[in-house]
Order: C-alpha cells, then structure tokens, then sequence
C-alpha cells in the first residue's frame, strides 16, 4: 500500500506543482499573489473539455488549442487588470484583491458558460495499468509525471538558460533597470502571465483526465493546495514550487491513509502555518531583506 | 329631520363604523370553511418557503412548481380556490426564520409548506410551534425535524430509518460481506454513517472501516479505496453527492479495485450514469421516493413499470417546468401536497384538526407516488423502499 500510495501523491503533487510554479512565477515577476490562479486552472480544464468534445477525439489537438487561448486570458487579465494598477504604481495588496474578483468573474463564467454540474472527461482511449509490486500503476498516471517533469525542464531551461529567461529575472529583481537595461518590462509580465495560465491549463487538463470528470470547484480546492505548496517551496522559487506541490501532494495521501482521511484537505493549511512559523522564506528560498 | 330620526341615523352610522371596523380588524377570527365559519377572512393560502437564489435553487424550483402545479389541478378539478404563496429562504436558516414569521402573520394561510434542507426548517420550526401554524415539510429527512414540536411535520422518513432498508439489503445481497463505508462530512452522511454502522452488524455484517471526505474539496479518494481494501471490504456503501460518487466508482475501477458499491438515493440523477459510463454498471442504490430519471424514462422496460399516473404526472411536471423531468423533491412534495389538500377538504383548516389528523391521512394515503408509507410512530415516518440496480446506464427497479 506504501507504494500505491506514493505513486498516487506524487500524481497528485506533479499537478499541484505544476500550478504552484505558475503562482510562483507571477509572484517573483510581479511580488503578486495571483489569486485567480486556481481560477484559471479550471477554466483552462473545461476549455479543453469543450474543445476536445467538439472536434470528437483529438485529444492533443484540443489540448493545444485550450492551452493557447487560457494564456490568452492569462494575458488578458495582466493587460485590462493589472496593467492600468502598476501603472498608477498602485499598493500592492490592491493587485491582489483585483485577482481575487477576478477570480469571481472567472468563476462566474464557467458557471454561465458550461453549467454548475459535473462534466464528464473521457479519457481518448483506456491506457491500462502496470503492477509494481502489489501496486497499481495506471499508465496514464506515468505518461502524466513524464509530461510534467518535461514541461519543467523546458521551463527551467527557459529561465535559467535564455536570454528570455534573463529578461524575466532581470525584471523580477528591479523591473526599472531591466526597463533601462532595453527590456520591455510589460512584455515580459504579458508573457509571464500566459506561462502561468498555460501551466494551470495543462494541470487542469491532466487532472480532468486523471479523474474523468470536472466541475467549476476544482479551481477552489486547488487554489490553496498550490498557495501553500509555493510558500512551501519559496516563493519565486521554480524547483522550490516542483518540490513543494509533490510534498503537498504526498504528504495529503499519506495523512489520509494512516491518519485520517478527515484531515486531508486541511493539512495544505497545516503545512502553511508551520512554514511561515518555521522558514518562512521555504525550503529553496532566499531571504530577502528590503531596504528603507 | 326630528330628534328621534336624528338619534336613528347616529346609532346607523355608529353601528356601521363598528361593523366596518370589526370588518378590517378580522385577522384574528379567520374562516374555516369546514369548521368554523361565519368569519369574513377565508383561509386559502399554502405558504410555501423554499431556495429561490443561490446554490439549492434546483432544488427549491423543483419543490415550487410541484406544490404549485398540484393545487392548479387540484382548483381546476374540485372548483377550490387554494393559493400557493412562495418565499424564497436562500436556503439560509436565517432567512427561513424571516419568511416563517411572514407565513405565520398571514392569517389566510393554512399551513407552511418547505423548505428544501432540513435545517432551515428546524428554524422555522419555532416560529410556526408559537403560532400554532402546521408546518408540513415535504423532503426534511433530519432525525430532529419529528421533534420539533407539535405542528412540525414531515414526509419524509428520516435518514436512518432508510439506513436501516440499506443495510438489510446489503445483508441479503451480499450475504453478510465486509461492509466500508465512504461518506461526505455533512450532516447527511455522519447520520448515514452511523446508522450504517449501528444497523450493520444487527443484520450480521461487520463494518470494517468507515472513511470520510469534504465534499467539493476531495477529488482524489484513492487513498480511502485503498484504505477500505486494505481493511478487508468486500462491500462499500457510498453517501455522497452524485459527483463525488462517480469519482469513488471511477478511481475504485482505475486501481482495479473490484467492490460490490450501494448508495441511497441521492446518486439517483442523470448526471450520474453520464460520468461513470458503464463502470457504475452493478451499483445498487434504495430509495423510498419515486425516481423519474430521463435516462429510466427513456429506457422502455424501465418506462413501461409506471403507472398511468405517473406517466401523467411526469407529463404534467415537464409541461408545467418547462422541460424538467420531476426530481425527488419534486415528487415529495406532490404527494405531500395531495395529503394536504385531502386532509383540508376532510377536516378543515384548522392547524389541531389537521396535526390531529395527520397520521391517519399519512397512512391510508391513496395514489402517492413515494414508497407507501408503513407506520407513523411519535410523527417518525418508516416507509417501504425500492431497489434500484444500474445496468447499462439506467436505474432498474430490482428485487432480491
């Protein structure tokens, strides 16, 4: 069962991951807390739902397409939103409320739009599964940790490796030198968020392929899931969001077999609290001190 | 005019102020058509107070439309003229003590109808104890609601009590298997479970485990599947919402988990068998109500067991509600608004007559569609279940 279980954690806490390095990419950039984030991880499921059920089994194809346009409302929502706030060099906790109603109004969509009941996610084809010792091992499952610990290393090169990346660190460090440094600040925050929103929509879509099914909640329970395995992790910090959303991830499965499956869902806030009282920079970040 | 005559034309008018005012102030001396009369306010109204806004809404339309639609029949059939007046309670107990207190100051009204969720009728409650208004709920299934006073009603048989039908189904299909049960942390599924695990064993079975979830926020219940296998279930009794089921059955089959599952009715939706396709296919689920799902519907066999009555019920119900099939609610209230107007036309309006009357009329019942009903104990409802058996998409009627 041990086994069974850590597969199961890992799953879940690859998709958590791959949220959290969203979150905490929009973070580093912005040192906003983008509330909208678990939002748009469902919006971006049901994209690829309603894509996917209109062109009648293209499964990748669908994907794609629903991944292009949720980073077009990941960009959508920095440039009508968030913009106009930096530009008024607004406080920073008025960001995070505009995320939060934002997160309403893409809450409210999805319900307009694709109805409060649970849809149906019909997997393209039945992927069978493989025993690892006694343990059950969908293949799915595998092809999804394979897809997310791809998509990381890309994403890590990206930042770490290209001169686009650089662009981002430079303007998560001192958004004016980048600016002076001839990079387009506004560019790169368009862009960062259209990264976050793609990695949310492909989650989503795992998760809705995972579980067979979506409903307009998967975003609320993932929200704070993410929030904590970022915080976990260090906030701005890539490895630090993989590695804390695979902690969250196991450490909720365990906690629901040998302890009690009732406190699964608050352990994400038990982790929370102990971080910020603890390390509250997280496992991979820096402290950083501001100077007055 | 001469003083005798002026005097006479002052006691006239004098007389007809009174009577005016007595007139206007007759709230207090209503009419009951059967028992009374000789009041001038008549008693027609059936307050009706149920989710009109927010996340029940479903529920409280359906409820709503069945009690309207059934008095429309009813006037049009016997030449009545009973009037359905509906307050929306949000669902919201706080709300439902407002809108109770709106019922109770009416004095037309004969009795409160409502609402969906039982707590909001166990604040009501008080409302209507201290009017001596009845209040005759169609669907609270909380074991309190029977003891909430003497004008609290409902008719629905609580929760445990249908536990009980579950459990000694279990036994006899499974002949005593190792029972875990996976339920919602709600009010609904702490009672199921332990009811569950109460019953259970009286019939001869052992719960091995029980695991419990937060609905809305647990999408990943294979750590408790591999819990209750490990634990020696052979059986899973499942109380949840429909979507959160699906999830249980769907994760259950992902990691080849092979367990006979039962439920109650609450996955007894169309939605159901959409999600879970033909992996559901075996599941067994009771029910005390009557389920008219568009899948049972349009399946023949399963279409060709109802009665000439419910077809014309079904009918009538999407007619009236543009299209929707009846759900549970809708049917509990139908029926429990044919009582009521049975019940008014045998011994009047008045709310001791009809409290008084109540169990009588709840057992001799003609023509209801729910379950009949097979005692009426300190206002505690048991009533007959039905076995319902998912194959290839559709809830069957099923025998043991």
């Amino acid at each position: 069962m041990f086994i069974q279980q850590l597969i199961n954690g890992i799953t879940i806490g690859c998709n958590y991951a791959l949220v959290a390095i969203g979150f905490t990419m929009v973070f580093g950039v912005l040192r906003l807390v983008n509330l909208a984030n678990g939002s748009i991880f469902a919006l971006g499921a049901f994209f690829t739902l309603i894509i996917y059920t209109a062109m009648q089994g293209h499964f990748l194809l669908s994907l794609l397409c629903a991944i292009l346009a949720t980073a077009f409302v990941g960009v959508m929502v920095d440039r009508l939103a968030l913009y106009r706030l930096r530009k008024k060099g607004a406080a920073r906790v008025s960001g995070m409320i505009t995320t939060l109603a934002i997160a309403t109004i893409i809450d409210n969509a999805v319900i307009i739009l694709f109805g409060s009941q649970t849809r149906p996610f019909k997997r393209p084809k039945d992927f069978g599964n493989i025993l690892i010792g006694d343990a059950v091992v969908g293949k799915l499952q595998i092809y999804i940790l394979l897809s997310i610990l791809a998509i990381v290393l890309i994403l890590s090169y990206l930042i770490y490796k290209t001169k686009l990346g650089k662009s981002m660190l430079a303007t998560a460090q001192d958004p004016e030198a980048a600016m002076l440094m001839g990079i387009s600040v506004n560019r790169i925050i368009s862009l960062t968020f259209a990264i976050s929103a793609a990695l949310a929509c492909f989650a989503g879509s795992m998760i809705g392929l995972y579980y067979q099914a979506i409903d307009v909640t998967l975003g609320t329970s993932i929200g704070m899931k993410t929030f904590a395995a970022a915080v976990l992790g260090g906030v701005g910090s890539i490895p630090g969001a993989f590695v804390g959303g695979i902690v969250v991830g196991v450490i909720e499965t365990f906690v629901a077999v040998y302890l009690s499956s009732g406190l699964r869902d608050a352990i994400a806030f038990f982790i929370l609290i102990v971080v910020l009282l603890i390390k509250p920079a997280g496992i991979f970040g820096k402290k950083v001190v501001e100077k007055v | 005019m001469s003083k005798f005559t002026k005097f006479l034309s002052m006691v006239l008018v004098l007389v007809m102020a009174v009577s005016l005012f007595v007139g206007c102030s007759s709230g207090e001396t209503t009419t009951d058509e059967g028992a009374q009369g000789g009041e001038t306010v008549e008693k027609n109204k059936i307050g009706v107070f149920v989710p009109l806004t927010g996340d029940q809404q479903q529920y409280g339309v359906m409820i709503k439309n069945a009690i309207e639609l059934k008095v429309k029949q009813y006037n049009e059939a016997n030449g009545t003229n009973y009037v359905v007046e509906v307050f929306d309670d949000k669902g919201d107990p706080k709300e439902a003590v407002n809108v109770a207190n709106l019922i109770c100051s009416d004095p037309a009204m004969i009795c409160g109808m409502g609402s969906y969720a039982s707590s909001c009728v166990l604040s009501a409650a008080p409302v209507f104890e201290e009017a001596g208004l009845l209040l005759f709920s169609p669907g609270a299934s909380h074991v309190d609601v029977p003891k909430a006073g003497n004008y609290i009603w409902t008719y629905a048989q609580p929760i445990t009590n249908e536990c009980k039908a579950m459990c000694s189904a279990i036994s006899e299909y499974t002949d005593n298997a190792p029972l875990g049960v996976i339920y919602q942390s709600t009010d609904h599924g702490i009672l199921t479970n332990d009811a569950t695990v109460e019953y259970y064993p009286t019939y001869g079975g052992e719960v091995v485990a029980s695991e419990t979830f937060i609905p809305g926020d647990t999408k990943d219940f294979k750590p408790l599947l591999s819990k209750l296998a490990e634990a020696g279930a052979e059986t899973v009794f499942i109380s949840s919402t429909y979507s959160d089921g699906a999830q249980i059955i769907l994760q259950a089959a992902d990691l080849g988990l092979d367990f006979q599952f039962f439920t109650n009715s609450q996955l007894m939706v169309d939605s159901f068998p959409e999600i879970v396709g033909d992996k559901a296919d075996g599941l067994i689920a009771t029910s005390s109500l009557a389920v008219y799902l568009q899948t049972t519907l349009e399946n023949e066999e399963a279409y060709n067991t109802l009665s000439d009555a419910e077809k014309a019920f079904v009918e009538s119900f999407k007619e009236y509600s543009g299209g929707d099939n009846p759900d549970t609610n809708a049917v509990l209230a139908w029926d429990a608004t044919t009582i009521l107007l049975d019940m008014v036309a045998g011994v009047g309006t008045d709310s001791d007559a009809l409290v008084e009357a109540l169990p009588e009329y709840l057992l001799n019942a003609e023509g209801m569609f729910c379950a009949k009903i097979l005692s009426v104990e300190d206002k505690v409802i048991t009533r007959d279940v039905t076995l319902y058996m998912l194959q290839n998409g559709a809830f069957m009627k099923y025998t043991l």
